[in-house]
C-alpha cells in the first residue's frame, strides 16, 4: 500500500488541462495524508518561469505540503518552492517513493 | 493474494490502453484481486459509449466497455476529467440541463471523485499505471 507517491509532471500550465489534472491529483493525495512529491520536467519549468503567476501556481502545491523538485540543471532561476536536485538525489527519490506516476 | 489497482491515463489511441486492458484481464484470471481501475486524463475516453474512432482506438474502447459490462470490474472514471471531455452519466447530464439525459458513460463504469484514486493508492498492494 503506497504511503508516498512521486508524480513526474510533464504538462505545462496553460496548455490544455494536463497541468490542472496533475495538480488536482497530487493535491488530493496530499489532502488525504499521502506523502506527495512532484518532479517537474524541463518543459513545464520553462513555461512556469515565464509566467507572472508562477508563485501562486507553485504555492498551491507547496502550501499543501507537496514537495516540488526538479533536476538542478533544468531549474530556471526564480522558481522558489522547487528544489533543484542532482541526478543521484532524484534517482534516490524515485526509488524511495512507493509509487511513481508519470502525468 | 494481493490487491491490484490500475491507473489508466492512456487515451484510446495509445497502445497503453490495450496493454492496460490485457493486464486487467490477466489479473482477473489470476488469484489476485482487481481492486480498482481508475480512469483519468485522456483515459476517460475509454468509457465513452458513443465514441468510435476506428482501428486501434476503437478496439480499445470496445474491449474495455465489453469487459467492464460483462465482468463487473470496479471501473471508476474521474468525474472532473470526464465532464471536461463530454462524458457524463444520466445524473450529471440532468444536472447540466441537457435534454438527452441518457448520458455518454458506458455501462458498468462509475463517475467518482479523485478520493477514489487515493483509496486505490492506499488500499492496494500494487498500483500499475498505463499512460
Amino acid at each position: 500500500m503506497a504511503d508516498s507517491v512521486l508524480y513526474l509532471v510533464r504538462h505545462a500550465p496553460g496548455r490544455g488541462g494536463g497541468w490542472r489534472e496533475s495538480v488536482d491529483m497530487a493535491l488530493t493525495g496530499a489532502a488525504f495524508g499521502v506523502t506527495t512529491l512532484v518532479w517537474f520536467e524541463a518543459a513545464p519549468l520553462k513555461v512556469l518561469a515565464r509566467r507572472a503567476d508562477h508563485g501562486d501556481l507553485l504555492a498551491e502545491l507547496t502550501g499543501f505540503g507537496v514537495r516540488c523538485v526538479a533536476r538542478r540543471d533544468d531549474l530556471p532561476a526564480g522558481l522558489d518552492g522547487i528544489e533543484g536536485l542532482d541526478d543521484s538525489a532524484l534517482h534516490r527519490l524515485r526509488h524511495s517513493a512507493a509509487q511513481l506516476v508519470i502525468l | 493474494m494481493i490487491k491490484v489497482s490500475l491507473l489508466v491515463t492512456a487515451g484510446p489511441q495509445r497502445p497503453g490502453a490495450l496493454t492496460a486492458l490485457h493486464t486487467a484481464q490477466a489479473v482477473a484470471r489470476s488469484s489476485h484481486q482487481l481492486y480498482r481501475i481508475f480512469f483519468y486524463g485522456d483515459g476517460v475516453h475509454l468509457a465513452n459509449r458513443l465514441a468510435c474512432r476506428g482501428d486501434l482506438a476503437c478496439d480499445a474502447q470496445r474491449g474495455w466497455q465489453t469487459l467492464v459490462a460483462e465482468h463487473g470490474w470496479p471501473a471508476s472514471v474521474c468525474v472532473g476529467a470526464a465532464l471536461k471531455r463530454g462524458i457524463s452519466d444520466s445524473e450529471e447530464a440532468r444536472r447540466a440541463g441537457l435534454n438527452d439525459v441518457s448520458g455518454t458513460l458506458a455501462d458498468g463504469f462509475t463517475l467518482v471523485g479523485l478520493g477514489d484514486w487515493v483509496d486505490a493508492l492506499t488500499q492496494s498492494d500494487r498500483v500499475v499505471h498505463f499512460g
